[in-house]
């Protein structure tokens, strides 16, 4: 009897890690370059009950497995330090605490010109740009970054992972590679681009996070019924003796 | 008197295993790919009753009933889109199969990712194996391609947790696999509610055929035998 309270809970919290990476998502639906959760549900161990072919289950349980890695929608700014990636690949940038990947395209040039993501974290493989050269760069599809005389400033270090899956999830939109991500390699044309002016939006799409957010939430609702159900069964067998 | 007693506990105990697997099926009712389980139930031998006088045969009485199998509905559900290329449905019967330490395991839960070797995994980094047994490659767009993923026919199946089934492999099923898509729950949660209603009501009356039988019991020891009657 224990076991269907116990189901019922493990139903609940599953739910809730749903719920929670929804609401996640909705949160993000304006973050350049982020990914959706993907969030598995599976069913648990299954116990035999009494001595009977019967068996039990202990009710759901709900992993993360990693993120939805389909493109986002590019969205035109004409801005020349916005970069896109179009296809599948991370920009590589240097954080004081190490490599780190992003898609995550709105760059800037910091105190000594160097190019870098909103939040400070340096893009790898770019010399300083010149005074100035932050309006006129020319990046290439190949990520190659010039001036506008032509003068070759380096590339921008455009990677993917055997297992996007596996990254780990740092925040402010960067990942960082694992065992089991594998290690990075160069991504090239012409399966990824990269797109000057552009950003990629997020890949969130609304109405089935809605969705997702509505089918959580009901689910969570039927597993706290199966408690309350469960624990009318304890009262009962309670009343037994009186 | 007390074989009614223990006529309804039974009846009481075998309630709460089917309230056990309505609450496993509620706590799915979003897991992809998952398969309600029923529970049959069955009455314990009959005992034939005799008149004390003469051994004439009275009747038969049951003796209450038992859970005595798990009953798993196998039948596909409808998928819906979600739109990621690694979530796979399969249409029509078969199973994805996946290697596990255990041995390999049957599931319809395609919710699967990729490996750090770029083959295809389950949430649990079990290798999705393609129709002779080999890992599904991924390609650089992070998808696999079609008819890669083996579909698998499966005879006496069985629940062994983890939305992983196992039984006899049976050659290849007529199923489809569909991308971007999962398959629904098998729960009902319209039916769940009304059997979990229906239970815990035929439990709540289990109890009150205890309660009452020990009533009269109580009556049988401190009335029956009292001199003044009450």
């Amino acid at each position: 009897m224990l076991q269907g309270l116990h189901a019922a809970a493990a139903g609940m919290s599953a739910n809730q890690s749903r719920l929670d990476a929804v609401s996640n998502d909705i949160a993000n639906v304006n973050t350049t370059g982020y990914k959706q959760n993907r969030v598995a549900f599976r069913d648990l161990l299954y116990v035999r009950d009494g001595v009977e072919d019967v068996q039990v289950g202990s009710g759901a349980g709900a992993t993360t497995v990693g993120r939805g890695y389909a493109q986002g929608a590019l969205q035109v700014t004409d801005r020349p330090l916005d970069v896109a990636i179009a296809g599948p690949g991370f920009l590589r940038v240097d954080t004081p605490d190490g490599a780190a990947l992003t898609r995550a395209g709105d760059l800037q040039v910091d105190a000594q010109g160097r190019l870098a993501t909103r939040d400070g974290a340096l893009v790898a493989g770019v010399r300083p740009l010149p005074t100035g050269a932050d309006a006129t760069v020319k990046i290439g599809e190949d990520g190659t970054v010039r001036t506008a005389d032509g003068q070759e400033l380096g590339r921008l270090q455009i990677v993917n992972v055997p297992s996007p899956d596996g990254l780990r999830p740092l925040g402010n939109s960067r990942f960082a590679e694992t065992a089991q991500s594998g290690a990075a390699v160069a991504a090239n044309p012409p399966e990824t681009r990269v797109l000057q002016g552009n950003l990629e939006a997020s890949n969130v799409d609304m109405s089935t996070a809605m969705v997702d957010l509505i089918e959580s939430q009901r689910a969570f609702a039927m597993a706290s019924r199966a408690v309350q159900s469960q624990d009318q069964m304890w009262e009962i067998a309670n009343g037994v003796k009186r | 008197m007390d074989r009614g007693l223990f006529i309804a506990a039974a009846g009481m105990r075998a309630e709460q295993t089917r309230q056990d697997q309505l609450t496993n099926d509620l706590a799915n009712a979003a897991t992809p790919g998952y398969k309600r389980d029923r529970t049959t139930q069955t009455t314990f031998g009959d005992v034939l009753l005799s008149a004390t006088r003469d051994g004439r045969a009275v009747g038969a009485v049951g003796l209450g009933p038992y859970a005595d199998q798990t009953v798993t509905d196998l039948r596909a559900q409808p998928v819906r889109e979600t739109g990621e290329p690694l979530d796979l449905a399969i249409e029509g019967d078969g199973y994805f199969a996946v290697q596990t330490p255990q041995g390999v395991r049957y599931t319809r839960n395609g919710q699967f990712t990729t490996s750090p070797t770029g083959t295809l995994a389950d949430a649990r980094g079990n290798q999705v194996l393609g129709q002779g047994g080999q890992p599904v490659p991924v390609d650089a767009q992070g998808r696999v391609a079609a008819g890669a993923v083996g579909v698998f026919a499966l005879r006496d199946p069985r629940k062994v947790g983890e939305g992983e089934f196992q039984g006899t492999a049976a050659g290849q099923a007529p199923g489809v696999v569909r991308q971007g898509a999962l398959e629904g729950s098998g729960v009902d949660p319209t039916i769940a509610m009304a059997d979990m209603i229906a239970s815990l009501r035929s439990f709540e009356a289990g109890q009150k055929s205890i309660t009452t039988i020990d009533e009269t019991l109580q009556k049988a020891a401190n009335q029956v035998g009292s001199a003044t009657g009450n």
